[in-house]
């Protein structure tokens, strides 16, 4: 049941089910059995009906526009397939390029936008008739933070201002608490569901008594499920006792990539420490498989010098090479072959002994976890332990130093903790790991980050200093809970014009915490509004990013 | 409603598509035109100046009138005097010639004693077409040379032979030029496997993009979808054809005696049945590189071998016959030859148009039947 108004979040890893269950309530696919209604319509006897009422915006960056149209032919499309009167066509889509700030791109062909951008345009297309439903599949996944705090805003203010329900799948955790209530799904199964903050109350509480977060509840739900114990989060190890002292591992000197007259990495520089976990944190099309490819030595760069443990990118030997481990983006290991014959696959590639891989293999397959599953078929492994695999695949040499290129994308919560495990293992071996993610609440888990957005390097730092700056120039975050909380959003709005909606929570940034909070106590009190508190958070990597973006443009700006 | 909306936003946006890729567009243009200069002028079925050569054991006046007589005509080449059987062998396997003429020693004696002299001719037959038509060639010269020679011994002795003497006229075609056949059947062949090309594509790419998604998920109704998706290309298609018709007319000159209006519409009816064949390909499959594939096998073997094109059907085997009976090219191509060549109305046609107009309701039926607004 989802209710009319409602912000309804499925969550759950790739290949959970979402999107199946998307398609089946627009009508796209014919469930096996079971019923389903939508807007009053049994979809499963004829979904035509309800088509005309609903709006669904299917998974991938916009990839449901068409390239060669412009913006506004886009939409105009889209309103002719579906009637809309050309009065109301012409108003709704003022409206909609005005609130996605795409106005001033009505004419550029939508092959011309970045990711961000097709996805605002995808959402406008969708919302054209302005339907009471909208169906969303993974629509921010990837997405960088600024166009998906737009994302929101948008979907906030639909839901506020007309009344519209909002389905949408995410594998982000964080983004669950912006939602009403979410279904986590493992497996096509439903585990748990409820009020993001009903969840959390039920799940355990840590030691020092702060309710659990999203991905808490998550992997407990999935530990009842599988009965699987899942392991403690992952000590990051202290970044303490590691100098730039010795060699750097990997030194970065204004490396830049160009391909045709798109730059896809611009100018980045920045080092790691031996022992490391560097994180490198961004969006989709940010630049971050490019830069790992360019250390590899996969792809030659456009200009720029980069040191993999002091020796000059391009001019390093087979040497080298042999303490370079590489996980890449795509799915690398061989289907049709056992566990077991990938990890000796690799081992001839690196021209292991006999002898060697005798003793590594049963190291890894300990590490990984992949005890007993060593005659299975990778093809048919679930995601999160093929991953484990190709780790164990990209190790297996006993590497110096490991790039790894998003390798917990759509993989499940709990899958994810015993990757990140691994990891941290790793790398207490004194092992240098290059991890990239486009998961913002996977930050804590590196010990620097660099955070990367359309091809530069927006900032370097260890998380804590990242938000500490971030907090300086920003301020800290107000958290206003309300029962009514669009109406208190519409009061709010007013005094603090950048109030953001968080699910049903209001956001407001601030420099004056006690002030502020006086403030909104009186202006609800003033509406007649109820107000159940108002707590001072911390910024969270997601605002922080923003921070960092806005004013990497801000110096863009000046400098012109 | 003066027309349909969603039909046209669907149509609409296909052209709109198809005219701002540039090179897709050069390509639906250019590339019917390329196929047909390079069949016209490549593709000659005539066979003409034969290389052969001679090794000529008589050396005598009546011999080398022989082979003179053979040199001199259209069909044949003479390129070499030999002094040894073993070259002709040799020549033969180089493929420098594609025929050795043995004339023996006692020719010129043999026929004074009113006797047969026999003159042996290699034919190199790794093409059988074409020798067989270098035989009948050889054939026909040594007959006139045969007619000759009873008309001196006629003259010499004063007697009397019968023999009958055959006068041909080839209407229709009279040069027997084999462009006049081959450019009117390009473009039987052209708005076959072209079209289809095309269209095949035409759904499977939004299944690609996933841009499909749109479609299933509005209320438009099948119907709306798949007229919208066709009339581009059926107008592609027209586009080619009238292109087809100008070349042949004003490049080529082939003459065109019959009506302009039944071509045309003829042409349509085909272009319908041949898109909708490629639409339903693109409705069925499931990504660009399949429909591509069978829309290629399924399009081109039809339109050049089994459509009359090369190979006059009452000549093919039983299933050949069979083949060309069930596939639609064939009816179109005997249409376009007979309007071309022989300028023959729809009254000899009409089982031909009714064929073409069974073939395109059935194709449209199935693509609707089998376009589901489904996974």
């Amino acid at each position: 049941m989802v209710e009319r108004g409602e912000v309804f979040g499925l969550l759950g890893p790739d290949g959970a089910g979402k999107s199946s269950i998307i398609q089946m309530l627009t009508g796209v696919l014919t469930p096996s059995s079971g019923e389903a209604q939508v807007a009053g319509w049994d979809i499963v006897a004829d979904p035509e009906p309800v088509k005309a009422q609903i709006g669904y915006m299917p998974q991938g960056l916009g990839l449901n526009l068409y390239d060669a149209l412009t913006v506004e032919e886009n939409i105009d499309f889209f309103g002719d397939l579906r009637q809309v009167p050309p009065e109301i066509l012409r108003r709704n889509k003022a409206e909609l390029l005005k609130i996605t700030r795409l106005e001033p791109f009505r004419q550029r062909p939508a092959a011309q936008l970045s990711g961000g951008m097709r996805q605002k345009l995808a959402l406008c297309c969708t919302l054209v008739h302005l339907p009471e439903l909208i169906f969303l599949d993974e629509p921010t996944t990837g997405v960088d933070p600024l166009s998906r705090r737009d994302f929101w805003m948008i979907i906030n203010r639909l839901v506020v201002e007309h009344g519209t329900t909002v389905l949408l799948t995410t594998s982000y955790l964080d983004e669950a608490e912006r939602c009403h209530r979410v279904a986590l799904l493992y497996q096509g199964r439903i585990i748990a569901h409820g009020r993001p903050a009903d969840l959390q109350a039920q799940a355990d509480v840590d030691s020092q008594g702060r309710s659990r977060s999203l991905e808490e509840v998550f992997i407990q739900a999935l530990e009842r499920e599988t009965g699987e114990p899942a392991p403690p989060p992952p000590a990051i190890p202290s970044p303490v006792g590691i100098s730039f002292a010795e060699v750097a591992a990997v030194r970065v000197e204004g490396l830049t990539k160009k391909f045709g007259a798109f730059t896809a990495v611009d100018r980045v520089s920045f080092q790691v420490r031996p022992g490391e976990i560097f994180g490198f944190l961004g969006p989709n099309g940010a630049g971050k498989t490019t830069l790992i490819k360019m250390l590899t030595g996969i792809l030659p760069p456009s200009g720029g010098q980069a040191w993999i443990a002091g020796h000059e990118l391009g001019t390093y030997r087979q040497k080298i090479k042999l303490q370079l481990g590489y996980m890449s983006q795509k799915f690398s290991l061989y289907r049709d072959l056992t566990v077991l014959e990938n990890l000796q696959l690799y081992g001839g590639i690196y021209r292991m002994s006999a002898a060697e891989l005798h003793s590594r293999i049963p190291q890894i397959l300990a590490m990984t976890d992949l005890e007993g599953r060593e005659d299975e078929l990778a093809g048919g492994l679930p995601l999160g332990i093929r991953q484990r695999l190709a780790l164990g695949c990209a190790i297996l040499h006993r590497p110096r130093l490991v790039f790894l290129d998003e390798p917990t994308s759509g993989v499940d919560p709990l899958a994810r903790r015993k990757f990140w495990q691994i990891i941290s293992e790793l790398a207490a071996d004194g092992v240098t790991v290059l991890v990239s993610t486009h998961y913002m609440d996977e930050a804590q888990h590196c010990q620097r980050l660099a955070l990367i957005h359309q091809g530069r390097l927006v900032a370097v730092g260890t998380p804590e200093e990242l938000r500490g700056r971030a907090e300086a120039g920003l301020g800290r975050l107000l958290e206003v809970e309300t029962q009514d909380f669009r109406q208190a959003m519409m009061v709010v709005q007013k005094e603090f014009s950048q109030a953001f909606l968080h699910g049903s929570r209001i956001h407001i940034p601030t420099r004056e915490p006690e002030a502020d909070r006086q403030r909104i106590q009186k202006l609800l009190a003033q509406a007649g509004l109820p107000l159940d508190q108002v707590l001072e958070i911390p910024l969270s990597m997601e605002d922080t990013f923003i921070y960092f973006i806005q004013s990497a443009g801000q110096e863009d700006n000046s400098a012109f | 409603m003066p027309f349909n909306r969603r039909l046209l936003a669907v149509a609409q946006r296909e052209i709109k598509e198809i005219c701002r890729d540039k090179l897709y567009l050069t390509m639906a243009l250019a590339v019917p035109l390329m196929v047909l200069i390079l069949f016209a002028y490549g593709l000659s079925l005539d066979v003409e100046n034969i290389p052969f050569a001679v090794l000529d054991q008589n050396r005598s006046p009546l011999s080398r009138e022989y082979i003179d007589r053979l040199g001199r005509s259209r069909y044949f080449t003479l390129q070499h005097y030999l002094q040894d059987f073993g070259l002709i062998d040799q020549k033969l396997i180089k493929g420098s010639i594609r025929m050795g003429l043995i004339i023996p020693p006692d020719f010129e004696r043999e026929l004074a004693l009113g006797k047969e002299a026999e003159v042996q001719a290699l034919i190199d037959g790794s093409f059988p077409d074409r020798a067989e038509t270098s035989r009948s060639y050889l054939e026909a010269v040594n007959l006139a040379f045969n007619l000759d020679l009873a008309r001196r011994w006629q003259t010499a002795t004063g007697a009397r032979i019968p023999w009958i003497e055959v006068k041909t006229r080839a209407w229709f075609n009279p040069d027997l030029e084999s462009k006049n056949f081959i450019v009117p059947g390009m473009m039987a062949t052209i708005l076959f496997f072209f079209p289809v090309l095309l269209a095949s594509i035409a759904v499977v790419r939004e299944k690609e993009t996933g841009s499909i998604f749109n479609i299933y998920c509005s209320p438009i109704r099948r119907w709306e979808y798949v007229a919208g998706k066709l009339l581009p290309y059926l107008g592609l298609g027209m586009i080619n054809y009238v292109m087809i018709f100008l070349i042949s007319y004003y490049l080529f000159d082939i003459p065109f005696r019959g009506s302009f209006i039944l071509l045309t519409a003829t042409a349509l009816l085909y272009l319908g049945v041949s898109t909708a064949w490629g639409l339903l390909i693109s409705i069925l499959l499931r990504t660009q590189v399949a429909a591509m594939l069978v829309g290629m096998i399924s399009s081109v073997i039809p339109a050049f071998l089994y459509s009359g094109f090369f190979i006059a059907i009452n000549t093919m085997g039983a299933s050949g016959r069979f083949m060309a009976a069930i596939l639609p090219p064939t009816y179109f191509m005997e249409m376009v030859r007979g309007i071309y060549l022989k300028g023959l109305g729809i009254q000899v046609y009409w089982s031909n148009l009714l064929i073409l107009l069974l073939y395109f309701i059935a194709l449209l039926g199935l693509s609707l039947h089998y376009f589901r607004k489904r996974i």
